[in-house]
């Protein structure tokens, strides 16, 4: 009976031992948050690892989420259709214990970033662990001030429109006629709703031989679409044709407005990697790829690099958010005339002397 | 043959005979501000999209692709 008791103890003891704590992730974001502004400026993401004593874990394999805020209740965003969605999901590699990326904001709002580490195959230094952070954006203050002065110009233009219309024979049953009948005009400027790709393009390809080696880049996608995620493979292949290990260094910058909306680096150790994010905005893209073989360094000359256009089609925004936003600028004019009405009738009323 | 000036003239005058009560004013006053900020803000025409696209965009509630 003692000897069982013991080996249960030494059981524990030793079964204590061996299962090693949880991953640590922690977040950083630079710069502050209060200085970043949707569409305007970019975001520094910094995930770190490290064990529980502190003692950072240089590799593992880390699965990031990034997801967009959900829709506000009272109007509208820029992106509608980003509203809610996953805009990165991606597996990385953990380089010297963190993995970085760059980011521009398309919204408003509070952004959750999901984070899971998991060991390589072989490691039992620490557990798998995860973690979930939000980080809030807030709007630009020029867009705040324009929308400002925009509800102004619609009370003074809502009451002298009243003023001349009052006295015109137009009949109101046409205008509103006129309203209805407007979405049902042939062109738009969007494509459809989301319904599938009607062009069904290959998917993209380019190899272009650097002086160590070629780099092809795929992007799986038949048509990127805002609102859903699209897939990238890069693949570092070396003069001899071998697959080799390699850092990447992903840029995606927007043509319209030449703005560079995310950039990363990945390490590689089979020269392989996997991306997956959104396009936000309905336009031309060009993705750029630099592989560097992680055997040479960082000098010039010893990269391959590859170029990808990729022309994201644009979603026509969602008709619940177009009333809605919609709805509260006619809701705001019908405020202002009302209370304009109230005023105007109560300074008649006191004219006539009823007052 | 009615010159332009006997026309506005006669205009003139049957829209001073026109008795529209105060909620049918609101109501056209309304249905034309619907008409010029669906028009501006909202309507996917391309012609008009594109000319007002960056002023959407710079104001915080308007949706757009």
């Amino acid at each position: 009976m003692k000897h069982a008791l013991l080996s249960f103890f030494l059981l524990m003891i030793t079964g204590g031992i061996q299962a090693a704590a949880p991953a640590v992730l922690k977040m950083q974001t630079d710069p502050d948050t209060m200085n970043v502004h949707p569409q305007h400026d970019t975001l520094d993401f910094r995930i770190s690892v490290h064990q529980s004593n502190g003692t950072p874990i240089p590799r593992a394999r880390l699965h990031v989420q990034l997801q967009a805020p959900d829709t506000p209740w009272l109007a509208s965003t820029d992106f509608p259709v980003v509203e809610g969605t996953s805009l990165l999901d991606t597996d990385v590699q953990l380089d010297q214990g963190e993995y970085k990326f760059r980011y521009v904001p398309p919204i408003r709002g509070v952004y959750t970033l999901k984070a899971s580490v998991t060991p390589l195959p072989g490691d039992t230094s620490f557990a798998p662990a995860e973690q979930q952070w939000q980080t809030e954006i807030t709007e630009n203050p020029d867009k705040k001030r324009n929308l400002a002065l925009l509800l102004f110009i619609l009370v003074v233009v809502g009451s002298v429109t009243g003023y001349v219309l009052g006295r015109s024979p137009v009949p109101s049953t046409l205008i509103l006629l006129v309203l209805v009948c407007w979405q049902a005009v042939p062109l738009k400027a969007h494509g459809p709703d989301h319904g599938p790709a009607h062009a069904s393009k290959p998917a993209s390809q380019t190899s272009i031989p650097g002086e160590s080696g070629s780099l092809d880049v795929q992007l799986l996608t038949e048509q990127p679409r805002v609102g859903e995620l699209s897939s990238l493979n890069a693949r570092y292949i070396d003069t001899q044709g071998r697959q080799q290990p390699a850092r990447f260094r992903l840029q995606v910058v927007q043509l319209e407005h030449g703005t560079e909306v995310f950039s990363t680096e990945m390490i590689a150790p089979d020269g392989f990697v996997q991306w997956q994010g959104q396009f936000y905005d309905g336009s031309e893209h060009r993705i750029t790829v630099e592989a560097i073989p992680l055997a040479s360094s960082w000098s010039e000359g010893k990269s391959a690099n590859a170029q990808l256009d990729v022309s994201v089609a644009s979603v026509s925004p969602p008709t619940r958010s177009v009333l809605k936003s919609f709805g509260f600028l006619t809701a705001w004019t019908t405020l202002a005339l009302i209370l304009g009405l109230v005023v105007g009738r109560f300074f008649a009323r006191k004219e006539r002397g009823l007052i | 043959m009615p010159t332009i000036y006997t026309q506005a003239r006669r205009h003139l005058r049957i829209t001073r005979r026109l008795k529209i009560n105060v909620l049918h004013k609101s109501l056209i006053t309304l249905a034309i501000v619907s008409i010029v900020l669906y028009t501006m803000f909202f309507t996917t025409t391309p012609l008009v999209h594109d000319y007002f696209h960056e002023l959407r965009h710079g104001l915080m509630l308007i949706p757009c692709h």
